[in-house]
C-alpha cells in the first residue's frame, strides 16, 4: 500500500499530465488553425454596424493612471476624461472659450466677482441633476485638497452657489485669464461628490459629458456608451472603446488591419507614408505645446547672459527640430504659436557662429562642459540631444548628454543637477500659461533660476489686465525680454500627428490635443 | 517526503523575508520620485506635501517597512500610488492574462525543445546537431521584442491572420483568447525552446554514454524504447529545473514583449510601475515572483523527488 501522501501527489501528477496533455492540443490547434474564415469577424471593427451597435475603437499610447480628473495629471487619462465630463466653459477648436455647463457669464465692474449662469436641464450619467452645489464642490474639492489642479485657482477666494443655476467666484485680484483657467483642460471638471465619496472615481467616473463608462478591462481597454442624454445632443457612435497600445508600429499595424479606427501613436518616421496611403485619413495640426532648452543660471558659465545668447547663436533650429520629429514641427523664437492670437514674431536670433563665438570671448570663455539632461521617456529630446552637442561644439562648448527616465529626470531638475535641460511644456492655452510660472521669479517652474524684475511686473501686469489689447502688449514685452536674456532658449511647437480609417466622418485633430468624439461617426 | 517539504517551506519563508527587504531598500534607493512623478511637470509645492503625507512617504524610511511587513503578513500589499487601489487587487487583474501567456510559452517551448534537443544529442557532430544548434543560437540572440514584431508583421500585417496585439480572456471567447495569444506565446515560447533545447541536448549526450544505456542496447532493446526508458527518463532532472525556472520567468511577466503586443500582464504592469516609482506595486510585483519561483523550484523538486529519491537525503 502506498502511502496517503504518494497518492495524492500521484493524483497531482496525474492531473497535472491530464491538463497538460488539455493544453497542449489547444496549442496544436492554435499553430494551425487560425487560417480559416474566422479572422473576418474579428479583424475589422466595422461589423460591429451590422449589429446597428457603432462602436469606435481608438488606440492610445497607455493606460490612464486613474480618472480622476482632478488627481490624475496623465495625458492617456485625459485622452478618456475629454469624452465623460464638462468644464463649465470648453475650448472650441480656436482655443476661444465657448459655453459648456455654464450658458454665460459676466464680471463685475471690480473685476473680482465672476457669475456664471449654469446650464438647467443637465443630468449626471448616474441620473441625477447638475447644480451649483456641483461647481461648488468640484471647485473646493481642488482648492481644499490642493489638488493637482489647485495653482490654477490661485487667485480664487471662494467659490458661491447663488441659487440652483448660479455660481458665483470671487477673487484676490483681476483674473482675465479665468475662463482659460477654468476650462483650458479636464483636469477642471465638475465632478459628483457621491461619486467621489463612494471612492468609484478612480475606475467609475461619473460626470456630464457625452460618453458615459461601460467597463474597464484593466490594461487592455476602456469601453465608453453614449449618453443619450447629453446636453450637447446624443452622439452618433454607441460605444466607444480606448485599447492601450504602447509600441507605435503595433498600433498602426491594427488601424492598417482595421482592428482599430483611429491612434495618436505615431513614430515621425510613419507620417509621411500615411499621408499617401488610402483608406487612412492624417490630422496634423500646430499644437499649443512647445518645446525649449534652459540653462542652470545658478552655475558659471551659464549665468553670463553672453554665453546663452551664444548658444542660441550657434544652434540650427531647423536641423534640431527635423532631428528630433523629422519637420513635424514649427520653429519657433516665442513660446505661442504663430496661430495663436497671442503669438509674437520676434525672432532675434539665426544660425552665426561669428556672433556666438565674439560673444562667447566677449565673456571671457575659451571653452565650457556642459551637461545637458534629457529624457528617454521623450525620445524627441534624445535625438535633438545629439544634434545640439555637435553644433555647440563649433564654439567650444563641450556637450555630454546625460539620459535619464523622466522619473529621475525630474529629480535632476528639482535639484539643479544640470548645465542645460530640453523638455516641452504641454497644453497651453492663455498667455499666462506660457510664461508666468515658466519666468516670474517667484513662478512655480522656474527650475532654471531666472529673475528679472521688470519680466517679473509685466507678467504681473498680464495676470491682472482684463483689456486684450493691453495684455498683449505687456506679453509681448516680456517675450522680448526672456527671448534676448535667454530665460528659455525657445525651439519648436511640435504638430498634433493623428490618424484614423477613413470610415471615421466629423472628427477633427484639435491643436490643444484635446480628443472628441462626440461629433465622430462611422460610415460604411 | 513530508518532512522534506516542510523544511522547503521554512527556508522558503526566510527568503522571502530576505526578499522583502532587498526590495525594499533597493526601491527606495533609486533616484526619482513617485509623488513628483505623478505631479508631472506641474510641480506645486503644496500639492506635493499634500500627497507626501497621504501616501506615507514623509514617514521615517525604518517605520515604512516595518508597516509594509506588518501588512504583508497580513496579506495587504499596500496600495497603488499611482491607480490608488489595493495592489493585491492590481495584481490578481493582471495574472489571468501573464498565467496564460508563460502556459502557452512554457508548453510550447517543451514540445519544441525536446524533440530537438534528443535529436541534435543522438546527431551528435552531424549536420542535424549544427541546425538545431544554429537555430538554438539564433534563439537565444534575438531580442524578444524585435522577434514579436518581426511576427506581428508576418501574422498580422502581411498575412492578416492574427490580430496584432491584445487580449482577450478565456472566459469570453476562448477562440479569440487563443488567437491573441499566439504571437506572444510563439516569441516568448521560441525564446524559451532554444535555452531548453541546449539543456535538453547536453543532458541526454551525458546519459546516452552511460554504461547502463549500453548494456540497455546491448541487451538488444529497441532503440526507442532505449532512449524512451533509460535515456530522457534519466535526462530529466536537469531539464525539469530549467524548464521551472523559465516558466517562473514568464509568470514574472515577458516585459517588452508585453508592452510591444499591448498585453495586459505582469509585465506591463512592472513597466508603468518603474516608469512612476509605483512602490507599493514593485514590491507587490518582485514578491509575487519571487514567490512563483520558490513554488515552483519546489513543485519541480517535489516531482524530481518522485522520480530520483536520492534527491531527499
Amino acid at each position: 500500500m502506498r502511502t496517503k501522501n504518494g497518492n495524492t501527489l500521484k493524483k497531482t501528477i496525474g492531473a497535472t499530465a491530464v491538463s497538460a496533455a488539455l493544453l497542449l492540443s489547444l496549442a496544436a490547434c492554435a499553430t494551425d488553425e487560425p487560417e480559416p474564415v474566422e479572422n473576418g469577424d474579428d479583424a475589422s471593427p466595422s461589423t460591429s454596424t451590422e449589429t446597428e451597435s457603432q462602436t469606435l475603437i481608438a488606440a492610445i499610447g497607455g493606460e490612464p493612471d486613474q480618472l480622476d480628473p482632478h488627481i490624475t495629471s496623465a495625458y492617456f487619462s485625459f485622452q478618456v476624461l475629454e469624452n465623460v465630463y464638462d468644464t463649465l466653459v470648453e475650448p472650441d477648436e480656436n482655443l476661444a472659450m465657448q459655453p459648456a455647463l455654464a450658458e454665460s457669464w459676466e464680471v463685475s465692474d471690480d473685476l473680482l466677482t465672476w457669475t456664471f449662469d449654469l446650464r438647467e436641464g443637465v443630468t449626471f450619467h448616474d441620473g441625477s441633476d447638475f447644480t451649483a452645489d456641483d461647481v461648488v464642490y468640484s471647485y473646493k474639492r481642488i482648492i481644499d485638497e490642493a489638488l493637482n489642479p489647485s495653482w490654477r485657482f490661485a487667485s480664487v477666494t471662494d467659490v458661491v452657489a447663488v441659487d440652483d443655476f448660479t455660481v458665483e467666484i470671487q477673487l484676490s485680484s483681476p483674473t482675465p485669464n479665468l475662463l482659460a483657467a477654468i476650462g483650458g483642460y479636464k483636469g477642471m471638471s465638475i465632478v459628483s461628490q457621491a461619486n467621489v465619496e463612494s471612492g468609484e472615481i478612480v475606475s467609475n467616473p461619473i460626470g456630464t459629458g457625452p460618453f458615459k463608462m461601460e467597463s474597464y478591462d484593466v490594461a487592455d481597454s476602456i469601453v465608453l456608451s453614449a449618453n443619450e442624454d447629453y446636453w450637447g445632443g446624443a452622439p452618433a457612435i454607441d460605444e466607444l472603446e480606448f485599447r492601450f497600445i504602447a509600441e507605435g508600429s503595433t498600433a498602426l499595424t491594427a488601424l492598417r488591419n482595421g482592428e482599430i479606427h483611429w491612434t495618436d501613436s505615431i513614430p515621425p518616421q510613419s507620417v509621411e507614408d500615411l499621408s499617401s496611403e488610402s483608406g487612412i485619413s492624417l490630422g496634423q495640426v500646430g499644437s499649443s505645446d512647445y518645446w525649449y532648452l534652459a540653462f542652470n543660471m545658478n552655475r558659471t558659465p551659464w549665468d553670463d547672459v553672453r554665453v546663452r545668447q551664444a548658444v542660441a547663436y550657434a544652434l540650427d533650429r531647423e536641423a534640431i527640430t527635423t532631428a528630433a520629429l523629422l519637420g513635424n514641427a514649427t520653429v519657433n523664437q516665442t513660446a505661442i504659436p504663430a496661430s495663436s492670437d497671442w503669438s509674437s514674431d520676434y525672432a532675434p536670433y539665426s544660425l552665426d557662429l561669428e556672433t556666438a563665438q565674439s560673444l562667447m570671448d566677449e565673456a571671457g570663455v575659451d571653452s565650457a562642459e556642459m551637461e545637458l539632461m534629457v529624457s528617454s521617456d521623450y525620445p524627441e529630446t534624445v535625438t535633438a540631444a545629439q544634434v545640439i552637442s555637435a553644433q555647440l561644439a563649433e564654439i567650444g562648448i563641450n556637450v555630454s548628454i546625460t539620459t535619464l527616465d523622466f522619473s529621475t529626470w525630474l529629480d535632476g531638475q528639482a535639484n539643479g543637477d544640470f548645465d542645460m535641460l530640453m523638455m516641452g511644456w504641454l497644453g497651453n492655452i492663455d498667455p499666462d500659461d506660457f510664461y508666468y510660472a515658466q519666468h516670474h521669479s517667484t513662478g512655480g517652474f522656474n527650475a532654471q533660476g531666472y529673475s528679472n524684475p521688470e519680466v517679473d511686473e509685466l507678467l504681473d501686469s498680464g495676470r491682472t489686465t482684463a483689456d486684450p489689447e493691453a495684455r498683449k502688449v505687456f506679453y509681448d514685452d516680456a517675450a522680448k525680454i526672456i527671448v534676448d536674456e535667454v530665460s528659455y532658449l525657445y525651439l519648436y511647437n511640435p504638430d498634433v500627428v493623428q490618424a484614423w480609417s477613413d470610415s471615421v466622418q466629423g472628427y477633427v485633430a484639435r491643436g490643444d490635443q484635446a480628443i472628441r468624439f462626440r461629433d465622430a461617426s462611422i460610415s460604411e | 517526503m513530508i518532512k522534506y517539504v516542510a523544511r522547503r517551506i521554512s527556508h522558503m519563508v526566510v527568503v522571502l523575508f530576505g526578499v522583502s527587504i532587498a526590495v525594499f531598500s533597493l526601491v527606495h534607493l533609486v533616484p526619482g520620485d513617485p509623488i513628483r512623478v505623478a505631479l508631472g511637470t506641474r510641480f506645486n509645492e503644496e500639492t506635493y506635501q499634500a500627497l507626501l503625507v497621504s501616501s506615507g512617504l514623509d514617514r521615517p524610511l525604518l517605520e515604512q517597512y516595518v508597516t509594509y511587513i506588518f501588512g504583508l503578513l497580513q496579506g495587504d500589499f499596500g496600495v497603488s500610488f499611482r491607480s490608488g487601489g489595493p495592489v493585491s487587487e492590481v495584481l490578481f487583474e493582471r495574472l489571468p492574462a501573464t498565467v496564460s501567456l508563460a502556459s502557452f510559452g512554457i508548453i510550447l517551448a517543451i514540445i519544441i525543445a525536446i524533440p530537438l534537443g534528443v535529436i541534435a544529442a543522438l546527431n551528435d557532430g552531424k549536420a542535424a546537431d549544427g541546425g538545431i544548434r544554429v537555430f538554438s543560437q539564433i534563439g537565444v540572440s534575438l531580442p524578444d521584442f524585435w522577434t514579436a514584431m518581426l511576427f506581428i508583421l508576418l501574422l498580422s500585417a502581411t498575412l492578416q491572420i492574427l490580430p496584432s496585439s491584445g487580449y482577450v480572456p478565456f472566459g469570453e471567447d476562448p477562440v479569440q483568447w487563443l488567437r491573441h495569444l499566439i504571437i506572444p506565446g510563439l516569441t516568448v515560447g521560441l525564446i524559451a525552446s532554444s535555452i531548453i533545447t541546449r539543456y535538453v541536448r547536453s543532458s541526454v549526450l551525458e546519459i546516452i554514454n552511460s554504461d547502463h544505456v549500453r548494456t540497455a542496447e546491448s541487451k538488444g532493446l529497441s532503440r526507442s524504447r532505449v532512449i524512451r526508458q533509460h535515456v530522457l527518463r534519466n535526462a530529466l532532472p536537469p531539464i525539469m529545473t530549467i524548464s521551472g525556472v523559465q516558466f517562473a520567468t514568464m509568470l514574472g511577466g515577458v516585459i517588452v514583449v508585453e508592452v510591444v503586443v499591448a498585453w495586459p500582464g505582469l509585465g506591463r504592469l512592472v513597466f508603468d510601475a518603474v516608469a512612476t516609482r509605483d512602490y507599493p506595486v514593485i514590491q507587490g510585483v518582485v514578491m509575487l515572483i519571487a514567490v512563483a519561483f520558490l513554488v515552483i523550484n519546489l513543485l519541480v523538486d517535489v516531482l524530481q523527488a518522485r522520480l530520483d529519491p536520492r534527491v531527499l537525503r
